[in-house]
């Protein structure tokens, strides 16, 4: 069986690739601990830290997980996860009184 | 062969992976029920705010916010180094993908040796898990996932365990792939877990 070798070297390699989306994740990481440490949770601020824990979440999931170019399902399903709970996380904590109402028994 | 993939002829790389399930169906499966449990749990946790918000305002306060960074930056070194092994035994490194496997070990360590620095100080502090609601939860969270790390540990110490023996190549990579995937999943709920509880409380 013959094999065809693509190159993967450069500046745009896997390697790099990956290095980048690392570093990336570790200064997104670093922005919301300055936030916790900074300003108490008030609308902007929880819009900024849910932000990055969906784009977070969505780098894990293209990148690191290598699921950018895998099947729609699979992604999508994971990618979902980023989309969908942060919606909520940021509606129960903007209107905790209306989720309070809605569980009370 | 450094820096050199292999491509059967033929083989569109994007339209190949679009068609595939990484791993297989059944390890899916598994992380779809584990990250269920993790939902439900953030889920749970958002009501019990939402009844008690004074005490979830504090919560965060009480925290070790440096133990929580830490393990997330650890946490995301290990996703790093975990990815790196897969693109080395791709590309038929096996070596270098043991290698990798053992720093994804050496950062679940370090993750274990935080959460436990971590709980220490909070008995220090008075704090556990009857303190109140906040740290019951807190507790509940953070031990389901210490365990989970654990067995996440296991399992990519199985799998660096059968690449050493030879069971995985450049070809066939599958049990290697979902170790990888479920080492993922860990780092996943904790990306949620951190900014919940350290972060906005």
């Amino acid at each position: 069986m013959s094999i065809r070798k693509i190159k993967t070297g450069g500046l745009f390699s896997e390697a790099n690739v990956l290095m980048g989306v690392w570093l990336l994740l570790l200064c997104l990481t670093l922005l919301t601990a300055l936030i916790a440490e900074s300003v108490d949770p008030v609308l902007w601020s929880v819009l900024v830290v849910i932000l990055t824990v969906s784009f977070k979440g969505q780098l894990v999931v293209d990148h690191l997980m290598g699921l950018r170019h895998a099947n729609a399902v699979i992604r999508y399903s994971m990618l979902s996860y980023f989309y969908l709970l942060p919606l909520l996380i940021i509606w129960a904590m903007v209107f905790p009184s209306q989720l309070a109402w809605l569980t009370t028994l | 062969m450094d820096g050199i993939a292999e491509v059967l002829p033929g083989q569109s790389l994007v339209g190949d992976r679009a068609r595939l399930v990484p791993a297989n169906i059944a390890v899916w499966i598994l992380i779809w029920a584990e990250l269920t449990e993790f939902a439900l749990f953030f889920v749970i946790y958002l009501v019990v705010r939402s009844h008690n918000p004074e005490l979830f305002a504090e919560g965060p306060a009480q925290l070790n916010t440096l133990a929580g960074i830490l393990n997330t930056l650890v946490l995301l070194t290990s996703s790093y180094c975990v990815a790196r092994a897969m693109s080395a035994i791709r590309s038929g490194h096996r070596n270098l993908c043991l290698k990798w496997l053992g720093w994804t070990l050496a950062m679940g360590l370090c993750y274990c040796a935080i959460k436990g620095w971590e709980y220490q100080w909070n008995g220090a502090e008075g704090i556990d898990s009857r303190t109140n609601r906040f740290f019951t939860l807190y507790y509940y969270l953070t031990f389901n996932h210490l365990l989970h790390v654990l067995v996440g540990m296991c399992t990519i110490g199985w799998a660096m365990l059968r690449t050493y023996l030879g069971a995985f190549n450049q070809q066939q990579h599958e049990g290697l792939e979902g170790a990888a995937c479920y080492w993922h999943m860990i780092d996943l709920a904790w990306i949620i877990i951190f900014p919940l509880l350290y972060v906005l409380g």
